[in-house]
């Protein structure tokens, strides 16, 4: 299991590596370069070459890339454009907030999306069923943004409730920072949950129809024996494939849900980075996320092969 | 009444579109102590079908039993019982092997997981007794390296291997009776016979009766004490085994065994022309009227009644009914 | 095809699912044309009022007329997806193809391509290319393009590779058949059913970040209207005029779920393995 977990981990390596090739070129094509943004209408010739040098976007682009990912893999990831503060520094003190929201939205979403799966599939083509059907569709086409804004309009308009404007870390104060996050969180979670509430019944449903199911009942186990040690165990996997797929939607959605409730997250910093066009940071943060995400699906991975004795190490 | 379980006026009907049909119909079968009990047929014979309604398994919906009773060891009515008390027979005194071993076994649990299951549901012994009693059992049905085969997968055996593990969980709780539905179509030839020697050993050891399903009369040969042969949810012929292969009454029971005898000795193999009728279509009058040789107009219209042929023999056709007739 | 259409019929949910895409194609081609406003024209003397016999949504913080652009908007909606589902599904269809084809290396280096497009979350990946292009209604058409290329790679591939193994495509090269006309004439006909699927899917998708893109100023710009960028203009003026965001919401939530429904009963007719 850890020569196994080693191996993919070194599998990662040219992803990553491709990662960091695909996000350095794609800065490269912005049309009109940074030092031209930086100095706006006043550059002069002097003053261009003096910060390309500094910048050292002079050089060769392959010994450009090289200089950037030698920083990146000492932890250097250049300093932003507008405060001249490193990278990497604000990347990690806004990821906590995004880590805790996009956790919180899981969290929330498995906890009523497996339950009600399990009850749609045990009660199926019933009027539960139905409910729990429609509710999941709805929950994956309905846009994070379209129901943070109905959200937001329903309770200020019925209840006076604004969402608080400035932010308190988990650290500082926990209740208040949990009462804060909720809120995001339903609104991210809400595809997840869709998502996972449907993948629950169909697996559940499909599991419950194999044959050692009926050797379970044989035995002479209870329905909750056959359904939750069972039925829900060899579901997971399934669920898992979909939730490793749903954390890139959970990831992505943050840049929106952070901009919509005043989170200072890793979301609303790329946004504001865009907005400003200070590349550094772009392209760190966008390096670091991808990162993330792409760590995350190992996790997954992992999860499968410590729970299906079938996969072998290989 | 020394007989373990009495099936009478068996009906089991299937819902399909609003619609309700019979699937399994007046099944009568009385199975004695350490008796192995055969029941032969092709599929949809609705022979599995009772030997799910004996565990209380029937899916429903869209099955159910829809008339008769199912008496266990005299008076247990298991027709009338809640699920809980159904719970504790199953995998005590009832217990179920199946056709497909390579799917019968929950893949993501150890063999150990998995028989220790039914021992927690139905024991409370302690963890040490239950491991041990896992390895006698698992020695018991001629599994080697007993210990090692307890922390394997099911993937990680072969498939007679599997239908050994299924017979052990069937047993570890000493049934008084086992149904086995077609316990060995899955497997090989030779794994075919060690695993019906298996069984007959198994019987006397654990003094336990046996309902074998199968759609092989050579399976029924080799182990069965009495038979009976199942159409189209109906009993057509049921008569103890040296009877029925001895003098068949049934044209089913003929035109079969004359498919297993010429599979054997000649170059063309004999089969039963045409196929089991739907549930949908199912004749009004004899059930195997649409494919059978020797068929009448009588045949067509009413369903025959069951005759006893010979001592202990009974079948289910017009033929002998015109014969009581003509004799007088 | 008559097949899928006869048991479209007969799935009710499913053709909830036609009913309301046929209703938003309609309101998308033919709205536009029979609003009685200009939707970018701002009635100046008429902002923020509620919805009347004049303006039926009501006017937003300009004096425009919301039920116009909301029609404008699924224009908008409609045309960035169907151009950008095609870009997408025309590349993934021609990188699949050639990935599920030849295999080997050229297969390696496409799909460790794909790979990498896929370890980036689909907003972020379009917001990043949108970012780099400038905000602009063909750039988002390309940027949502290049999103959902991986997706349609990894199905035509599949699909390809599953078709190649099965006997007729053997023999049909084993008689001397040339390999593109062996692809052409059997192997596109039979991946078109998950292609459609895919189609469909991926329509709720691109419709869907394209709203978002334009919910942060990224997308389709102003004056032009969006129901992402109209939703989120909408958001200073909640409590005095929710009608501003209410339709918009609607229409956009509507639109994704009837995609969404006619995508799941398609896969279900034209995948019989996932019936029950």
């Amino acid at each position: 299991m850890i020569a196994y977990t080693i191996r993919r981990l070194l599998m990662l390596i040219p992803v990553l590596f491709g990662i960091s090739v695909f996000i350095f070129l794609i800065m490269k094509m912005i049309p009109g370069d940074v030092v031209s943004t930086m100095l706006g209408t006043e550059a002069t010739d002097e003053s261009r070459s003096q910060l390309e040098k500094q910048f050292g976007l002079n050089l060769p682009i392959y010994q450009q890339y090289y200089n950037w990912i030698s920083g990146v893999l000492v932890g250097d990831f250049g300093v932003s454009l507008r405060t001249g503060k490193p990278v990497l520094g604000d990347i990690l003190n806004r990821f906590t907030l995004t880590l805790e929201l996009t956790l919180l939205s899981a969290f929330l979403s498995w906890i009523i999306a497996i339950p009600l799966g399990i009850i749609a599939a045990i009660k199926r083509n019933t009027s539960t069923d139905f409910g729990v059907r429609i509710i999941s569709l709805l929950g994956v086409s309905v846009p994070n943004f379209a129901l943070a804004t109905l959200l937001l309009l329903i309770l200020s308009v019925f209840f006076s409730y604004y969402p608080p404007s400035t932010y308190v870390s988990l650290v500082e104060d926990p209740v208040k920072n949990l009462q804060m996050m909720i809120l995001p969180s339903i609104v991210l979670g809400t595809a997840m949950a869709g998502a996972v509430m449907r993948m629950t019944r169909s697996t559940v449903l499909e599991v419950l129809r194999q044959d050692f199911i009926r050797t379970i009942r044989a035995k002479g186990a209870s329905e909750r024996v056959v359904i939750f040690n069972h039925a829900l165990k060899n579901a997971m996997i399934p669920i898992l494939t979909i939730i490793g797929m749903q954390i890139g939607v959970l990831l992505g959605g943050t840049v929106i849900i952070e901009q919509i409730f005043s989170l200072p997250g890793l979301g609303q910093l790329v946004l504001t980075a865009i907005n400003q066009r200070d590349y550094p940071v772009v392209q760190g943060a966008v390096l670091f996320i991808a990162f993330v995400f792409v760590m995350i699906n190992l996790i997954v991975d992992l999860l499968y092969s410590y729970l299906d004795p079938r996969i072998t190490y290989k | 009444m020394d007989n373990v379980l009495e099936i009478k006026n068996l009906h089991i009907d299937v819902k399909k579109d609003d619609s309700t049909y019979n699937v399994v119909k007046d099944v009568n079968v009385s199975i004695g102590k350490q008796q192995i009990y055969g029941i032969v047929g092709e599929s949809g014979s609705g022979k599995s079908l009772t030997a799910l309604s004996i565990m209380g398994l029937l899916a429903n919906p869209p099955l159910h039993v829809s008339k008769g009773s199912i008496q266990f060891e005299g008076d247990r009515e298991l027709l009338d019982m809640s699920f809980k008390e159904m719970k504790k027979i199953r995998g005590k005194e009832i217990s179920m092997i199946f056709q497909e071993p390579m799917t019968a076994l929950d893949p993501l649990f150890t063999i150990q997981d998995q028989l220790m299951e039914a021992l927690k549901f139905h024991t409370k012994l302690s963890k040490s007794e239950m491991k041990q009693a896992c390895i006698d059992i698992i020695e018991r049905v001629g599994i080697p390296r007993p210990k090692e085969v307890l922390k394997d997968y099911p993937h990680q055996l072969s498939g007679g291997m599997r239908q050994r593990v299924m017979i052990a969980i069937a047993m570890l709780c000493n049934p008084k009776l086992l149904l086995a539905d077609e316990p060995t179509t899955a497997l090989d030839v030779t794994i075919q016979a060690q695993i019906l020697d298996l069984m007959k050993e198994l019987r006397e050891d654990f003094e336990t009766s046996i309902l074998m399903i199968t759609h092989d009369l050579g399976v029924i040969a080799e182990t069965c004490q009495r038979v009976a042969v199942m159409y189209a949810g109906e009993v057509v012929e049921e008569s103890d085994v040296v009877s029925l292969f001895h003098s068949p009454k049934h044209p089913y029971t003929k035109g079969l065994l004359k498919s297993m005898v010429s599979g054997n000795r000649h170059d063309d193999l004999y089969s039963i022309p045409g196929k089991v009728p739907s549930v949908e279509q199912m004749p009004s009058g004899c059930r195997f009227a649409t494919r059978c040789p020797h068929v009448m107009d009588i045949c067509h219209t009413q369903t025959p009644p069951v005759q006893e042929v010979e001592a202990d023999h009974t079948c289910q056709c017009w033929l002998y009914q015109e014969e009581l007739v003509k004799n007088g | 095809m008559s097949e899928i259409i006869s048991r479209l019929k007969k799935d009710k949910v499913g053709l909830v699912g036609v009913i309301g895409v046929l209703l938003v194609l309609v309101m998308g081609f033919i709205g536009p044309l029979v609003t009685p406003h200009d939707p970018t024209e701002m009635y100046k003397s008429h902002t923020l009022e509620g919805p009347s016999a004049t303006h039926w949504f009501g006017t937003d913080d300009f004096g425009r007329d919301i039920f116009s652009r909301v029609m404008q908007g699924a224009r908008v909606s409609l045309y960035v997806g169907l151009i950008s589902v095609g870009i997408g599904a025309t590349l993934g269809f021609l990188f699949g193809l050639i990935a599920g084809f030849f295999q080997g290396w050229v297969d390696n280096v496409i799909m460790r391509i794909m790979d990498i497009l896929f370890a980036f979350p689909d907003i972020l990946l379009a917001l990043t290319i949108v970012a780099v292009l400038g905000p602009s209604l063909r750039n988002t058409m390309v940027a949502i393009g290049i999103v959902f290329t991986p997706v349609f790679t990894r199905t035509v591939r599949a699909a390809v590779i599953s078709v190649k193994e099965m006997e007729f495509i053997t023999s049909a090269r084993s008689i001397g058949v040339k390999t593109h006309k062996v692809i052409f004439k059997h192997v596109s006909p039979n991946i078109l059913a998950p292609f459609i699927v895919q189609i469909t899917l991926a329509l709720s998708g691109a419709i869907l970040t394209e709203a978002a893109l334009s919910f942060l100023g990224l997308g389709i710009q102003p004056p032009e209207p969006s129901w992402g960028s109209m939703l989120n203009a909408s958001r200073q003026y909640m409590e005095i005029a929710p009608w501003i965001a209410i339709f918009p919401a609607i229409f956009i939530i509507i639109t994704i779920f009837c995609f969404n429904l006619l995508g799941d009963s398609l896969r279900d007719i034209l995948d019989p393995k996932l019936n029950q």
